[in-house]
């Protein structure tokens, strides 16, 4: 029986909270309850207790129903404090420990949130003479490794990023070698080694405003 | 530190050498480029820093940043000292225990000259949005307003209680005069006379101009070079 109804019958919920599509079928249940009522029924049919409560020692026999019953129902777990902390100090240093497989390579539109944490963004660049181009930053601990593309051969070279919310710095790597600032960004902040790096900002969410940390 | 059972202790023990190898990974990539004993120099500072409560992770970056842009190790050195420097003067303004972020953005703030202690009444006003308003300020010098403009209209903003995507929206106004012709100048000027006056300032649409964190397809592809 549908969930909904299923309240509906059990008096949880009222009829107009049920989708129109149920509300023919309730009314239905209404109809015959009433007309069991009306009946004049003292009780239930003799044998029908014992039938039920068959049937429910049957079900609960089976193994795999008491597999079932035990991961659906609540437990209690008693952990000494010092294990319970240390596994979650354990948690999370896996969890902060900076690994290779970050996912820099999505696919779709240019600029999507993700979440409430991270938006894609398009970088782009136009450099006819490049053989390859690459965007490198503090989000990839600046390994020139993600990749732009050129596809068309049209000499603009583009490739979206997942940036989590933050400022981020960046700046573009043209044939491996030679680190170029985006000429383009919004804003930009010395980089200590004589050169700019381009800055972007990236609120939390659809254009919250907060960076805080 | 004493754990019970031989569970508890080999859970410690992998906190503790993940702990370890956290830490001695993360300049891996410096010693592969430098060298063990330039990059113990490089980390001495580093640690130094830490210990005086300033973010690791901040200083780590930097040192990365030099090495993947392939700079000499005395270069890379420099630059992490004067970036710690820089953060030790931040931790002065808004306490050591502000986040990287917001130490990082106190940083570039006093680079660029803003007193100290229009900084520290930021942070007391509005801790949550501080980096936006030192971006803001940042947004407004780079529309050609002078420090002291930028610093009072921020000010002002802040102590009316603007929220942070109404202060990224002064900036964004400024620009807007300046485009009508007005200079950096008058156009704050008008801003902030709006803002006095209880009006909102509104950021322009979108499609009129670059929002202070705009849309990069949004961008004109530049003319080769």
């Amino acid at each position: 029986m549908n969930e909904q109804l299923n309240r509906y019958l059990d008096g949880e919920i009222e009829l107009g909270a049920l989708p129109p599509e149920l509300r023919r079928e309730a009314e239905a249940w209404d109809a015959f309850v009433g007309d069991v009522r009306d009946s004049g029924a003292a009780g239930a049919p003799v044998g029908l207790e014992s039938r039920i409560v068959g049937a429910i020692r049957a079900e609960t026999k089976a193994p795999w129903s008491r597999v079932a019953k035990w991961w659906l129902n609540p437990h209690s777990i008693r952990v000494r404090p010092l294990i319970g902390l240390a596994a979650a100090a354990a948690l999370a240093a896996f969890l902060l420990v900076p690994r290779d497989d970050v996912t820099t390579e999505p696919s779709g539109a240019t600029t999507a949130v993700v979440g409430e944490e991270a938006v894609y963004v398009q970088f782009v660049l136009r450099a006819p003479d490049a053989t390859s181009v690459a965007v490198a930053g503090d989000f990839n601990e600046w390994v020139p490794e993600i990749a732009l593309n050129d596809l068309d051969g049209d000499g603009i070279w583009s490739g979206r990023v997942r940036l989590g919310p933050g400022v981020h710095k960046y700046m573009f790597v043209i044939d491996g070698t030679r680190w170029i600032t985006d000429p383009y960004a919004e804003r930009y902040a010395e980089d200590g080694y004589g050169n700019r790096n381009a800055v972007i900002a990236i609120t939390g969410g659809a254009g919250a405003g907060s960076l805080a940390p | 530190m004493r754990a019970r059972g031989p569970l508890g202790g080999a859970i410690v023990s992998v906190v503790l050498v993940g702990a370890l190898w956290a830490q001695a990974s993360d300049l891996a990539r410096v010693r592969t480029e430098f060298g063990e004993a330039e990059a113990a120099r490089i980390e001495a500072v580093i640690d130094a820093s830490e210990r005086d409560g300033l973010p690791r992770a901040l200083l780590v970056d930097k040192a990365v940043e030099g090495a993947a842009k392939r700079m000499e190790p005395g270069v890379v050195l420099a630059a992490v000292r004067m970036l710690a420097e820089e953060l030790r003067a931040a931790a002065r303004v808004v306490g050591r225990d502000a986040g990287p972020t917001k130490l990082e953005k106190t940083a570039d703030a006093l680079r660029h000259g803003v007193d100290p202690g229009l900084l520290a009444e930021l942070n007391e006003r509005n801790p949550r949005d501080f980096a936006v308003l030192i971006v803001a300020i940042e947004d407004l010098l780079h529309a050609g307003v002078t420090l002291a403009v930028a610093e009072d209209l921020t000010r002002d903003a802040t102590r009316r209680g603007l929220a942070a995507d109404e202060m990224l929206a002064l900036p964004a106004a400024v620009r807007r005069l300046v485009r009508e012709g007005r200079t950096p100048q008058q156009a704050a000027s008008s801003v902030q006379q709006s803002l006095r006056a209880g009006q909102r300032v509104v950021p322009p649409p979108p499609a009129e101009g670059p929002s202070s964190f705009p849309t990069r397809s949004a961008r004109r592809i530049p003319p080769p070079s």
